[in-house]
Order: structure tokens, then C-alpha cells, then sequence
């Protein structure tokens, strides 16, 4: 069981969307979205492009390399049934928290996801 | 609110007699294009089967680069024409361009490796004189559409009408690229990244058409050009085929004409 590790400052993220940010040797890619603040393995599973380099659409965020489309809250890729690691998260007042515990489905996620949640 | 009514696609639509909520224009968007399919025409249908050869899908790289190169421009074209207060639009058209171009590898140098590969050339391939006469009038109708379309009409042409088929294109033909035709998947990465891009696409696509159709009118206009824009692709397809499969004998004796390999 890991701790809570400081990933930013809120402020960064809220103002540029998404951030990539390197959490003890680990790329993790943050976006703000309604609110609420993701995080995600950067290094996309399917040939390693930035995934902080991509869009948000639709809840998703879109690979620059491929446009492989992961859910931001399940890390699960429809199309290819492949899934991104995702990254427990909080945030306390201003700052933004990882828990570097990856969770990577096997399984397409029910239609209430129930892992991974946003903070 | 919608760009001013007074372009010919609208003057010729046919009038709903009511606005269609998002399920129903969905729906009738998907309606639009059945039996229109270019998955299903005859040039489609012999690459899926495995009886084309190298030879002829150089052709088909030589005549896709002059469709689908100029993409970015199309959308230019509707991102200038769109309103300035449709700020998710633009954006979603931007994100189209940027994914084409910038955001990774361009997607039409994925297309001339693939072309490489069939043992054709960079600069065969970006020479205009290398297109059918139908792919000439495919590239001229979307410039065409994209410029003097209501923006959300052309978008409904292109990005739904054209984009938004290719993933069942591809999903049908990347196979047996690698299984039937011996291609590695470093040379085919064009189809299976259009397997997912045009799915994202075509779904932005689907996004603006949806919450900027706004009127029976508008609605029943980018059904026409829906339906316009799924037989422009179809017989681009099919002239595929005619050109360089069914007259071979002719593709052959132009190729030699025009370049060199």
C-alpha cells in the first residue's frame, strides 16, 4: 500500500487542462475535466506516445500517435479492448495527489465505473 | 442559431415536418448512407478478397493522397465558415486538423510508406497528374462543399459523410493487408490508425452536425449532402476498380505515360 504523493499545484492544471508530471520516475498525465482531475499512465500502451500531448473528447482522452481513445476514469480503450493505466488521484485545497498504484483492466468496465475515481 | 439560409443546398432540401430530436437525426443520418456504403463497392470488395495486387493498390495510394491530402484544407475551409460563437465546432474541426497533421506522425506520410511498399514512389504519389478523372471530381466536390456549403452542412458531408466510413472500410481491409497481401504492419499502420482516427473523427463529426442542425430545413440539407457525399465516395471506389482492375490493360499504358516509377 502506497501513500498519497504529491503529483502539482492544481493551479497548472486547471489552467492548461492537461499536465504531464514525473511522480518518483513515473510519467503520469493529468487533465482537468468539469472539474474533476484524472490521471493516467503518459506512455501509451500501444506504441508509447505522450498521452498529455492528447485531447479530451467525450470523456476520453484521444492518443496523439494513433487516436486510440481511453476512457479518462477506467483507462479502457473500446475500440481495441486494451486499457491504460490509471492512477488513483485527490486533490486537497491546491494540491493534486497520485497513489503510484496502476490499475489496468482485463475487462470491458461496467456501465458505472467503478474504479479509478476522478478527484 | 445558424449561418444564413440562403445557400442552394438549402433552397432544395426537403422540409421535415418537424425538427428531429438527436436519436432520430442519427438515425436518419445512418439511413442516409445504406446501400451507399463504399466498403461495398467493387473495388472494396476485391481487396478484401485478396485479389488485388501490389500494383494496383500503388494506384489506389496514387488516387487516396489527392482525396484524403487535402483533408486539413477542407476543414479550413468549414472552420473559416463556421460562426465564431460555434466555439466547440471550430474546436472540434481544429482537433480533426491537428490529429491529421501534427499531433504524431502525418498521416499522409503513413500513406506513402504504404505506397512505398506497393513500389511506387513519394513523388508519384504527390503528382496530381496520377489521378483518375473521378478522384479529380472527388477532390474538386469537397473543396467544392467545403467552401461553399453552409459550414455545418459540409461538415456533415465530409466528416460524417466521408470520415465517418472509414473504420468499417478498414476494419474489413487491414486484415488481409497482413494476412492475404504480406504486408508487415509498419507498412499497413495507415489502415489500422484509420481503424480508430476515423472513428474519433467521424464522431466529432457526428457532434457538430447534431447540436448545430438546429431547423427541419438544415436537418433534411445534410441528409442530401450525406447521401451526396456516400455516392461520391462509392463511385470513387468503383472508378478504382474500372481504372485499374477492370481495364488494367489501360492503367498500364498510362502509368507508363505519365512519370516514372
Amino acid at each position: 500500500m502506497t501513500d498519497w504523493i504529491k503529483a502539482t499545484e492544481l493551479a497548472p492544471l486547471r489552467l492548461r487542462k492537461r499536465l504531464k508530471v514525473i511522480v518518483e520516475n513515473i510519467a503520469i498525465a493529468l487533465f482537468y475535466v468539469d472539474g474533476k482531475v484524472f490521471a493516467l499512465a503518459d506512455i501509451c500502451v500501444h506504441k508509447g506516445s505522450h498521452l498529455s500531448q492528447g485531447l479530451v473528447f467525450k470523456g476520453r482522452v484521444v492518443c496523439p500517435g494513433h487516436q486510440w481513445a481511453f476512457d479518462l476514469t477506467t483507462g479502457w480503450a473500446d475500440q481495441w479492448a486494451k486499457c491504460q493505466p490509471v492512477f488513483p488521484v485527490r486533490v486537497e485545497g491546491d494540491v493534486v495527489y497520485v497513489k503510484l498504484e496502476p490499475q489496468v483492466r482485463t475487462s470491458p468496465p461496467t456501465p458505472a465505473h467503478d474504479s479509478g475515481e476522478p478527484g | 442559431m445558424v449561418a444564413a439560409l440562403g445557400n442552394s443546398e438549402l433552397a432544395g432540401a426537403r422540409v421535415a415536418a418537424s425538427l428531429m430530436d438527436r436519436a432520430q437525426f442519427r438515425a436518419a443520418i445512418k439511413e442516409s448512407m445504406q446501400g451507399r456504403e463504399a466498403k461495398d463497392a467493387s473495388f472494396s470488395v476485391a481487396w478484401a478478397n485478396g485479389t488485388l495486387t501490389r500494383q494496383q493498390f500503388a494506384r489506389w495510394a496514387e488516387n487516396h493522397y489527392h482525396y484524403v491530402g487535402p483533408f486539413a484544407d477542407y476543414l479550413a475551409c468549414i472552420y473559416a465558415n463556421a460562426p465564431d460563437h460555434a466555439t466547440e465546432a471550430k474546436d472540434f474541426l481544429l482537433q480533426n486538423m491537428y490529429e491529421e497533421e501534427l499531433a504524431d506522425v502525418r498521416h499522409t506520410d503513413m500513406l506513402i510508406r504504404f505506397a512505398e511498399a506497393c513500389g511506387t514512389t513519394r513523388a508519384r504519389v504527390t503528382d496530381p497528374r496520377n489521378m483518375s478523372p473521378v478522384t479529380r471530381g472527388l477532390q474538386g466536390w469537397c473543396y467544392a462543399t467545403a467552401i461553399r456549403a453552409n459550414w455545418v452542412v459540409a461538415t456533415a458531408a465530409l466528416v460524417v459523410g466521408l470520415e465517418s466510413q472509414v473504420p468499417d472500410i478498414y476494419r474489413r481491409q487491414y486484415p488481409p493487408l497482413l494476412e492475404k497481401y504480406g504486408f508487415s504492419e509498419d507498412e499497413a499502420e495507415f489502415f489500422e490508425l484509420h481503424i480508430t482516427s476515423d472513428e474519433v473523427h467521424g464522431e466529432r463529426g457526428y457532434e457538430i452536425v447534431l447540436s448545430n442542425a438546429t431547423t427541419p430545413e438544415l436537418q433534411q440539407a445534410c441528409l442530401e449532402a450525406i447521401r451526396d457525399a456516400a455516392d461520391m465516395r462509392f463511385s470513387y471506389t468503383k472508378a478504382l476498380y474500372d481504372y485499374y482492375v477492370k481495364d488494367f490493360e489501360h492503367s498500364n499504358s498510362e502509368v507508363a505515360a505519365i512519370g516514372s516509377v
